[in-house]
């Protein structure tokens, strides 16, 4: 699942002709230090898993994303709120192929400064990008239950960029 | 001759998107942030040609609407556009009526053919 969240990161940004590339954490102290400006949670479900995708933020990386969605006048919580949701929507399609369907909830975006989260129950891992001047992070927190089994046969998903007209 | 489309999407990056793709052909615009709201305004729009929709939406989502809209005998087509590509839930939409699925981020231009398609400016 970390592979799944890394390639569907620089895809969501390659998208919007963002270049990103993995780093290492951008602070000592975790996270993004005290940059961390934007934070957004989308919590999901399925058959015997389920967890939390969370997309932090600097209010530079933010901004960024804003002005690549098409600049115009938006509030940055619900810029970083649809880029969470995008980036789980990603996942949420490989997942599907290997047989792992879930369910998304909507995100709650907060805005502050120096945010920090609480620690993941289950497996979790954070993963750093950086783009052009700012920084963002991700952490997908999953809890499987005992007797969790992949579904057979899955079938394939609609891709990001896809339209279908019935 | 212009046609007004409905935009339902509770974030407002996507609203501002889709309104600006759809502008600019001549289309005219009204935002909603979710079905409950797009049910109060459409009561009171009778012009509508067509509806863009989320699925995944605070207090009514996409789905739910479609069946609303469904009980209450709308021809107004509408299109999901929306992160989600789960071919039940496109089935599921599709017999309730939607005219199409949009998979998030969006084409511009597909949207704009969609609405050519399904609501023609001047028609």
């Amino acid at each position: 699942m970390d592979q799944h969240l890394l390639d569907v990161a620089i895809e969501l940004f390659a998208a919007y002709d963002v270049p990103i590339e993995q780093c290492a954490a951008p602070s000592e102290s975790g996270l993004l230090g005290n940059e961390t400006y934007c934070m957004s949670s989308i919590g999901y479900v399925g058959n015997g898993v389920k967890g939390v995708l969370i997309l932090a933020a600097t209010r530079a990386a933010a901004e960024a994303w804003t002005t690549a969605a098409g600049g115009m006048e938006c509030d940055l919580v619900d810029t970083v709120g649809e880029f969470s949701n995008m980036l789980l929507g990603r996942l949420k399609g490989r997942l599907l192929k290997e047989g792992i369907p879930i369910s998304l909830a909507t995100p709650m975006t907060v805005i502050g400064d120096g945010l920090r989260t609480s620690i993941a129950p289950g497996a979790s891992s954070w993963q750093f990008f950086e783009g052009p001047g700012w920084h963002l992070g991700t952490r997908l927190d999953a809890a499987f239950e005992p007797g969790f089994r992949r579904e057979e046969t899955p079938a394939a998903p609609a891709e990001a960029g896809d339209a279908i007209l019935f | 001759m212009t046609a007004r489309v409905m935009v339902i999407d509770d974030s407002m990056l996507v609203r501002r998107q889709v309104s600006a793709a759809l502008k600019t052909p001549g289309y005219l615009v009204t935002e909603a942030v979710d079905g409950v709201d797009a049910l109060e305004k459409l009561a009171g729009l009778t012009d509508t040609k067509l509806i863009v929709c989320d699925v995944n939406m605070p207090r009514m989502n996409g789905i739910e609407l479609l069946e609303k809209l469904s009980a209450q005998g709308s021809a107004v087509p509408v299109v999901m556009l929306t992160t989600e590509g789960q071919p039940e839930l496109i089935q599921r939409a599709r017999s309730l009526g939607a005219k199409g699925w949009i998979v998030k981020p969006f084409k511009p231009e597909f949207l704009v053919a969609t609405a050519a398609k399904l609501a023609p400016l001047g028609a």
